[in-house]
């Protein structure tokens, strides 16, 4: 079998969620159907909207002209603008005998009962504390609203899942007993909720503590203890937001103690720059020897130079310098350097454990030892983010539903995709001439606040359109040429017929206007009826002789176009033909008004020209046919402009 | 390539005279390259011819339909019953496909949309240039590759005549003087004395002057599988 091309961003996420298409809705004002692309495969919207690690960002073809589109914060921005509007997952039309148990209500576990319960299987979810979530609790709030966490596990349960509150399988009841109850599987997903240690002489000490509980006490509300002068040991992003806790909790002063050398710290270099920035000190490469007691409370940590942290073959193998010695007064230590699996759940049934304790399971069929007992997430594929535990509980879901209509347990099928090659030097130099600098929108670093509409909008306008654009229809391509002559790109090559090269082409659509054979279509825009439909506007009623025409780009403000009558919108007026424009006149507008973005805003810098010429066109047309209807173009006035005419007025 | 160029559709609308329903036929071949008569410019034809309508004329039907060669039957039958159902068919196809059409279809009126130009090649953005007339006596051997037939406003066989100036031909002043290219071909390759020789006269007889021209190839010998397969059926 090939393997399918998509968009790199796509590729890139663990649950392959379509961020350019989600941009691109966004960016035509589509929040609704954005909604719908986000969560087509990811039940935690709003939890990802915070706290995603983007790995779509990283591979965005945009970065390659200046930097990535910003989808995190668009898919932020779809959250907030739908907030308690926004729809919720389908309750199955038909319920199943078969029942299913999930043990853990983390991003895991919520994902595959809420797909074994939109199958129509009875779905319990056990959970240990009194709060679902599982880790996403242990992310610090001012990162991860709880409002964000309610709000998609909330979703998901109301499909008509059943969630047991503080019920510890393994305590209360037993894997194996709710097998024998009647389910039909269970799926353990209780994540990493126990922190590793390390044999530091001094641990046991009353302020030496674990970070997961630690954390987990904290955004539970549970009363904990913080220290004056707090020592967090670790490198990683947790210890960040540990640090960042602690500070919030009054420790006066925080350090994070980190073996690695700044380079090689595995928290995200911005997460170490917020941290600093609320006065985190980051001591690197220091090992910690042992904790100084005095009286039985910490006086201070003793520490130990590192040399190097890993071998020559990449290995974690830390060497030291025990020569190199400082202390570091503190009166609490906060240890952070990893998670483990809570294996509890396991006791009293018959699950098999290795010669090291951990869970016998098939990571390719998630099957434990038990027949019925299967393991996702964090407890079968280590420590990641919240989304990888979300692609894992669907894999995890599809074995089970398999399992309980076959009885054979298989590994899920893998689908074989590809993502999109980078933007050629060639096409990118192309690209670079046609955007001129004036016409980009100012790229989005990585933010914490809440985009606003406008910004939302043309942060969504610079997705590149991957594998959106062009398509021949070979069928019906004449071979003509004109699309090879025409595309700013160069993505046009002669075959056959005409074909459409993925890698560069960008969706500006002018291919598309001007076939003459109407052979080419674009990919996206076609999925919803092909955009030219939108200009099937209501006859004109009483005086509204007047047809506003707009691109949905245009970035006026004036969302109504300007007057009042009937408006329609279309992704970018160059792609429209001489026809879309007649079949208004034919239905009875007098005037057909077009709103096309401004010259120096288009999103496709190379609109303008092809505009003002099917303006042209239609005139010439309608002179001989209807002189009496007119076309007309209402450019919005440059934001420049206006200031440059106030400026002469004060001088 | 055959190059059309469409008529004014105030012309059009004249020839329909009382026709109620139309099809406008489009040719996915030459006619749809230079934008004359393919899929878009039928829909937009459709359009304008609707557009021109007056007040207190009778409604007429308008329906558009293309397919890939107006020339070959084949392709235009399955829109046979649509077409005998018209009044009248604009046909955009070349002057080959109207006639086919009118040889076809004994009921239906069939107006030309497009002016049949000229057998031509582009000639940069929305332009093409007419390069063969089509004469049926192919001597471009001895003019160095370019056709005086198609190109002279003269046709002149031994030129250049006295109006090549600059270049440029008397006749119109835009148009390149064909004789002028073909003289500076055959010095740039060194063989300007071959131009000296007399071009004799041609053969006009497999040009327009002996009527109707047609073209068999009985030594394909695939006249006699058709049959045969016909005959089976």
């Amino acid at each position: 079998m090939t393997a399918k091309v998509i968009p790199p961003c796509q590729a890139a996420c663990p649950v392959h969620t379509d961020g350019g298409r989600y941009a691109r809705l966004v960016a035509e004002g589509r929040d609704a159907e954005a909604w719908q692309v986000i969560c087509r495969t990811n039940p935690f919207p709003s939890v990802c909207a915070h706290i995603c690690q983007r790995p779509c960002e990283k591979q965005c073809r945009r970065a390659q002209l200046d930097a990535p589109v910003a989808l995190r914060a668009l898919k932020r921005f779809v959250v907030e603008r739908l907030g308690s509007r926004a729809p919720r997952p389908q309750p199955p039309t038909r319920d199943r005998f078969e029942r299913v148990a999930v043990v853990g209500a983390g991003p895991a576990g919520l994902t595959a009962a809420l797909d074994l319960r939109q199958q129509g299987f009875r779905v319990t979810v056990y959970e240990r504390l009194e709060r679902p979530g599982g880790m996403l609790n242990v992310i610090p709030r001012y990162r991860l609203p709880q409002q964000a966490i309610d709000a998609d596990v909330e979703a998901i349960l109301s499909t008509g899942i059943e969630l047991r509150r503080g019920c510890e399988i393994g305590r209360e009841t037993t894997v194996a007993e709710l097998v024998e109850r009647g389910c039909d599987a269970v799926l353990v997903a209780t994540g990493l909720s126990r922190s590793r240690g390390i044999a530091v002489p001094g641990f046991g000490a009353q302020r030496f503590v674990a970070a997961i509980p630690w954390m987990t006490d904290v955004w539970l509300g549970n009363k904990v203890d913080v220290g004056r002068l707090v020592a967090v040991v670790g490198g990683g992003n947790v210890a960040a937001d540990v640090a960042r806790t602690a500070r919030r909790l009054g420790a006066e002063s925080v350090a994070m103690i980190c073996l690695e050398s700044r380079e090689e710290m595995p928290a995200e270099p911005q997460e170490i720059a917020l941290a600093e920035a609320e006065g985190i000190r980051v001591l690197t490469r220091q090992a910690p020897r042992r904790i100084l007691n005095r009286d039985g409370r910490i006086a201070a940590i003793e520490l130990m130079a590192v040399a190097s942290v890993f071998d020559e073959r990449g290995r974690f193998r830390p060497t030291y310098n025990p020569s190199r010695i400082r202390t570091l007064p503190a009166d609490m230590v906060i240890l952070s350097i990893g998670q483990a699996p809570d294996r509890s759940w396991a006791r009293g049934s018959p699950v098999r454990t290795d010669d090291r304790g951990r869970i016998v399971v098939d990571r390719d069929t998630h099957l434990t030892t038990h027949p019925r007992v299967f393991l996702a997430g964090e407890s079968l594929r280590g420590p990641g983010a919240a989304i990888e535990a979300v692609a894992d509980g669907h894999r995890a879901a599809e074995v089970i539903a398999r399992f309980v209509d076959t009885g054979a347990v298989s590994a899920p099928a893998d689908d074989e995709v590809v993502a999109l090659e980078p933007f050629p030097d060639e096409a990118l130099a192309r690209l670079r001439a046609i955007r001129t600098a004036a016409a980009e929108p100012e790229p989005f670093a990585p933010c914490e606040p809440s985009l606003d509409e406008p910004s939302a909008r043309r942060e969504a306008g610079r997705c590149f359109g991957c594998l959106a654009g062009a398509v021949v229809d070979e069928t019906k391509c004449a071979s003509c040429l004109t699309c090879f002559r025409v595309c700013p790109l160069g993505a046009i090559e002669i075959a056959d017929t005409m074909v459409a090269d993925p890698v560069r082409c960008q969706a500006c659509g002018v291919c598309a206007a001007v076939c003459p054979a109407n052979a080419i279509r674009l990919e996206f825009w076609q999925a919803d009826g092909d955009e030219r439909t939108a200009l099937a506007a209501p006859p004109p009623r009483g005086d509204h002789d007047t047809l506003r025409v707009r691109c949905r780009h245009r970035d006026d403000g004036d969302p109504a176009g300007g007057g009042d009558g009937p408006a329609v919108e279309v992704p970018c007026l160059a792609r429209l033909r001489p026809v879309d424009l007649l079949r208004p006149v034919r239905q009875g507008y007098r005037t057909i008004a077009l709103y096309p973005c401004a010259a120096d805003a288009c999103k496709y810098g190379s609109a303008w020209e092809n505009i003002e010429s099917l303006a042209g066109q239609v005139r010439q047309i309608l002179a001989a046919a209807r002189p009496e209807a007119r076309v007309e173009l209402r450019v919005p006035e440059a934001a420049g402009q206006v200031a440059d005419a106030a400026q002469g007025d004060s001088a | 390539m055959i190059v059309c160029q469409q008529k004014p559709v105030a012309w059009i609308r004249e020839r329909l005279g009382s026709a109620r329903r139309v099809v406008v036929l489009g040719c996915g071949t030459c006619s749809t390259v230079c934008f004359a008569g393919g899929e878009r410019e039928v829909e937009e034809l459709c359009c304008s011819l609707q557009l021109a309508r007056r007040d207190g004329e009778a409604d007429v039907e308008f329906e558009g339909a293309t397919c890939k060669r107006v020339c070959d039957w084949e392709f235009v039958e399955p829109l046979r019953a649509t077409l005998e159902g018209a009044d009248a068919i604009v046909s955009l196809a070349c002057g080959a496909g109207s006639n086919l059409l009118a040889d076809k279809l004994e009921t239906v009126a069939v107006i030309p949309g497009v002016d049949t130009a000229f057998l031509g090649s582009n000639a940069g953005p929305e332009s093409w240039t007419e390069m063969c007339a089509a004469c049926g006596d192919c001597i471009i051997d001895q003019t160095f590759g370019f056709c005086p037939v198609a190109r002279c406003a003269k046709t002149l066989l031994n030129g250049p005549c006295g109006g090549s100036s600059n270049g440029k031909c008397e006749v119109n002043p835009e148009v390149d003087c064909v004789w002028a290219k073909i003289v500076e071909r055959a010095r740039a390759l060194g063989r300007l004395a071959e131009l000296e020789r007399i071009i004799p006269p041609k053969d006009w007889s497999a040009a327009r002057h002996g009527g109707q021209r047609s073209v068999r190839r009985e030594d394909l010998g695939l006249h006699r599988l058709f049959t045969e397969e016909l005959d089976e059926v």
